[in-house]
């Protein structure tokens, strides 16, 4: 153990600096991981809901038109033909350091519904499937960035329990043999000058 | 001695506009086949409630005339709800717009169905009393096609796929 400490902080004043500045570091770098994780957990919490609130809002959708689905299945019209996505735009932006996409527009391909070829009920059929792919599509962005924002919040508690749990009672433990030991070469050296000036005194 | 029409309609179950009708189209082109001429047998076979462009008889033409009208109101009033625009109807109840997608249909089918059954006075035992038969076949074999449980399940599938397609 004593080589172990040896090799980090010599036993030296400068050791003990080095480990005194260390210990301040770790401290700093705690309080830094402490601030990302408080910022990652509240960005976290606002995506798990906002992530709720578009499941009940998907469910109350169909709670809310089921008395129509029967059109859907028309043995006339295959809605699934009229309804394709061409792109989905989402932006990038940075959340406590972490590079996320957020979700911008679903882009429907132009499919040209002629009114006189299709039943009455494809204009809101069409128009429902696509709403709730949007919400669908929402949900899968924000899994992504949640995703994302989980394994960063992890990652900041992880660290923030290193410099600020780990570490600073390892290197005031380190600090305190360091003292303790420099304390002792301090006697030593005090002892010797004593028995060196004892020495000189009986010589003469 | 019964006629073939005579005998071939005393022969097909009733068809009421809120009951699922009792015979399968394989059953009544095999009916309308066996006791109608080839001619008719192909007539029948080539009208549809979705074509009916050369259609066999005066009356049926009357129909389709009626029918070409009132889908036409229904073109115009998509039209109309696209372009944010008032409609008024004149074939389709006043309220026509407040109702759901499903009860639209139901009312698109109902009024179709009071039509021919207006159209059919008169007709007893004939041919058109047979093709008209068929359209109020294919009223109901549409108006039963729309099954909720059905209709949900393609819905999402439908979104499913699009969701799917686009991961």
């Amino acid at each position: 153990m004593a080589d172990g400490i040896k090799k980090v902080y010599p036993l030296s004043k400068v050791g003990k600096a080095r480990a005194k500045t260390d210990l301040a570091l770790a401290q700093k770098r705690g309080d830094y991981f402490e601030k990302r994780k408080n910022l990652l957990f509240g960005a976290v919490n606002t995506v798990k809901d906002d992530i709720r609130k578009l499941e009940i809002s998907i469910q109350e959708e169909y709670e809310r038109n089921a008395n129509w689905f029967g059109v859907f299945a028309d043995s006339l019209f295959d809605i699934s033909t009229f309804v394709q996505i061409k792109a989905v735009h989402t932006e990038s932006l940075t959340i406590a350091g972490v590079r996320v996409e957020r979700f911008e527009k679903v882009e429907f391909e132009n499919i040209e519904i002629d009114i006189s070829e299709t039943p009455l009920w494809a204009d809101e059929g069409i128009q429902f499937i696509k709403d709730q792919s949007i919400r669908e599509i929402m949900i899968a962005c924000k899994r992504k960035k949640l995703e994302l924002l989980d394994e960063a919040l992890s990652e900041a508690r992880s660290k923030e329990t290193l410099y600020k749990e780990i570490l600073p009672p390892h290197i005031e433990n380190q600090l305190q043999k360091i003292t303790g030991q420099l304390a002792d070469e301090e006697r030593l050296s005090i002892g010797t000058s004593k028995i060196i000036v004892r020495n000189r005194k009986e010589a003469i | 001695m019964l006629s073939g029409y005579e005998y071939l309609i005393t022969s097909l179950p009733a068809l009421y506009f809120d009951n699922p009708p009792g015979i399968s189209l394989d059953e009544l082109d095999e009916r309308v086949r066996t006791n109608t001429s080839k001619n008719a047998f192909e007539e029948f076979g080539a009208m549809s409630l979705w074509n009916l462009e050369n259609t066999p008889t005066q009356t049926i033409q009357t129909f389709s005339d009626f029918s070409n009208n009132l889908f036409g109101e229904i073109s115009r009033f998509r039209k109309a709800k696209r372009d944010g625009k008032l409609f008024t109807f004149s074939l389709l109840p006043i309220n026509f717009s407040e109702q759901n997608p499903l009860e639209a249909e139901i009312e698109i089918m109902k009024r179709l169905w009071k039509e021919i059954e207006d159209l059919s006075f008169g007709h007893h035992f004939d041919f058109t009393e047979v093709l008209f038969y068929k359209l109020k076949f294919q009223i109901l074999s549409r108006k039963y096609s729309f099954d909720g449980e059905k209709g949900k399940a393609i819905v999402q599938k439908v979104i499913f796929s699009l969701n799917t397609e686009e991961e």
